[in-house]
């Protein structure tokens, strides 16, 4: 039985590739999306599951300059190591690594496990942050479908 | 009942029953939920908002993504 079905949603989608779907539970509310999560997990047989990703958004009061700054300090906030950090005009991408996620890939041979990507948006004067562990997922083709 | 009640015990019982339970509850309390707390502390979405939080972020909302092998069967109900 579901423990909480009110405070967080889920969906399954397929997969970039035929052999895996993608099972997304959401919500405003972490604590629920993560009893959802586990519950739905627990349907599973563990040998199907092949990977996790975790993905949080969220506004950040600030201006275009800030970005930078904003990605840095939140990579020390989360005591990461710093891999990469690519900058544009309204936005910049991070990798990074942090020891207490088990999961990394390698780049250049080195573990990378977090990437941000904070992008300002000019019509709410706000900045709009994404962070993915141990990927960031391009949601645009799940909301497709 | 009346033996219960007849006992040398019989004023005591309901004190020494409510111990066992609060004993009982408390114990069930230390083993289960901050084990239950500490997990969720080493949850990747809640350390991530730890930190997001701190930059002053709002309206977070999380998302988890469980890539699911489509070679067996799956089942959920």
């Amino acid at each position: 039985m579901l423990r909480s079905a009110t405070s967080a949603g889920w969906r399954l989608s397929s997969g970039l590739e035929e052999n895996y779907v993608v099972l997304q539970v959401s919500g405003a509310d972490c604590l629920a999306s993560k009893i959802l999560a586990d519950d739905l997990s627990d349907l599973l047989a563990q040998e199907d599951l092949l990977s996790q990703a975790y993905h949080l958004e969220c506004y950040l009061q600030g201006r275009a300059d800030d970005l930078e700054d904003l990605s840095l300090a939140l990579v020390n906030l989360l005591e990461g190591e710093l891999f990469s950090i690519q900058r544009y005009h309204e936005s910049v991408h991070l990798l990074a690594y942090v020891r207490w996620y088990k999961e990394s890939f390698l780049l250049e041979g080195k573990p990378v496990n977090l990437n941000l990507e904070l992008k300002y948006d000019p019509a709410s004067g706000s900045i709009r942050l994404q962070a993915g562990i141990p990927v960031l997922l391009t949601l645009s083709h799940y909301e497709k479908i | 009942m009346a033996i219960i009640f007849l006992s040398p015990l019989a004023g005591r019982w309901p004190q020494m029953f409510g111990r066992h339970v609060l004993l009982a509850v408390l114990l069930g309390f230390l083993l289960t939920i901050p084990w239950s707390v500490l997990s969720f502390q080493e949850d990747p979405c809640y350390k991530l908002a730890r930190g997001v939080k701190l930059l002053g972020a709002e309206n977070i909302f999380y998302h988890r993504h469980f890539f699911i092998s489509t070679v067996s069967q799956i089942w959920i109900s």
